[in-house]
């Protein structure tokens, strides 16, 4: 279980190579969270993850250099407690799958995060997984 | 045969590079924008073959955007995509000139066959509000104008700036009109309306959809 600090607000690294991604992002976040920190690329944000020590980090999987997928799998290794929300515009549910076995807790269709990033990031925290219905495989019938 | 060309208008970010992807996949996609007056541009110099677009965008809306691109002549064919399932605005879209009307929130498959319906000159209308468009533009008696049918297109042009908070040197300027014609635009549509302040103005464009609070 992932300890939230109830004192303040769940803090939040953010990492998109999208300026303007990013920068929605942080507005869709800031009403309910503390973003800390920002990434443009993996390298950044495995330096600002190890750095902030965030509560969560909420990530796009195609960045230049080193992948969201390749990233989170570097600081999961540093600290396998890492919660990670994957945000991306992949609705591939094997890739959904491999995500979660690697330790990423949620996986977020960029088509629904408004209405489902948030959300999603309150289930991670409760220690649950969350994937977007649309990168969901339709024969493991959940 | 060649893949159909298609251009995106919708001004959120994370949104539109779903929809990027999503089109992609079964169309060449010549170019996204992310407000009404780039779109505008881009459908007169691209031409693409069907234009995916928002309908709340700022400096201008999706829907004034598809009239003036039907005022012009712009052959291509057109699908709002929207957030709200909201019948009277797909009645309004129709009657705009879009072929296609469709939720973001089902997009996926369903955007890819809409656009593969109007390429062959069908229209598309997302059966989460089918019912109540119908009724919609059965209860709306032809002749019958809202505030919003009052106003000349000219006119929800500058409604919409002067309510997204711009002084009307900005708006002559996007508008390439004059100072002076902007403030006449802006006064003449106060009489219209028989209003009196530029508050009441703003109630009436945020009323008509041209911009979201």
């Amino acid at each position: 279980m992932t300890d939230k600090n109830e004192a303040g607000r769940t803090r939040v690294l953010i990492a998109d190579d999208h300026p303007r991604v990013l920068c929605e992002m942080e507005a869709l976040l800031s009403s309910e969270f503390h973003v800390v920190g920002r990434a443009a690329d993996g390298v950044s944000m495995v330096a600002e993850a190890a750095r902030l020590r965030p509560d969560v980090i909420v990530s796009d999987i195609a960045m230049p250099g080193l992948s969201g997928i390749d990233a989170s799998r570097e600081i999961l290794k540093d600290d396998p407690a890492t919660v990670i929300v994957l945000l991306t515009v992949y609705n591939d549910p094997q890739l959904a799958k491999a995500a979660l076995r690697i330790g990423i807790r949620g996986y977020v269709n960029k088509l629904t995060a408004g209405d489902e990033l948030v959300p999603a990031i309150y289930r991670v925290l409760s220690g649950s997984t969350f994937v977007s219905s649309s990168c969901k495989d339709p024969d493991s019938g959940g | 045969m060649p893949r159909t060309r298609v251009l995106l208008a919708d001004d959120h970010a994370i949104v539109a590079q779903g929809i990027e992807l999503l089109l992609k996949e079964s169309f060449e996609l010549v170019g996204t924008v992310f407000d009404g007056r780039a779109l505008l541009q881009a459908a007169a110099q691209l031409k693409p073959d069907v234009i995916v677009t928002d309908i709340s965008m700022p400096l201008l809306n999706g829907l004034d955007a598809i009239r003036q691109l039907k005022k012009e002549g712009i052959g291509a064919k057109i699908v709002v995509l929207t957030m709200h399932p909201d019948a009277s605005l797909a009645a309004q879209a129709f009657k705009a000139g879009a072929s296609g009307f469709l939720l973001k929130r089902a997009a996926g498959d369903e955007l890819i066959q809409a656009i593969h319906e109007i390429v062959q000159g069908r229209a598309y209308l997302t059966p989460l509000v089918t019912k109540d468009v119908i009724s919609v533009l059965i209860e709306t008696k032809d002749g019958e104008a809202g505030d919003e049918f009052k106003l000349t297109s000219r006119q929800r042009e500058v409604l919409q700036l002067i309510a997204e908070g711009r002084t009307m040197k900005e708006i002559a300027g996007i508008l390439n009109i004059s100072p002076r014609t902007a403030e006449s635009h802006k006064y003449e549509m106060m009489q219209t309306l028989g209003i009196q302040t530029t508050a009441e103005l703003i109630q009436c464009a945020i009323r008509l959809g041209l911009v979201t609070v």
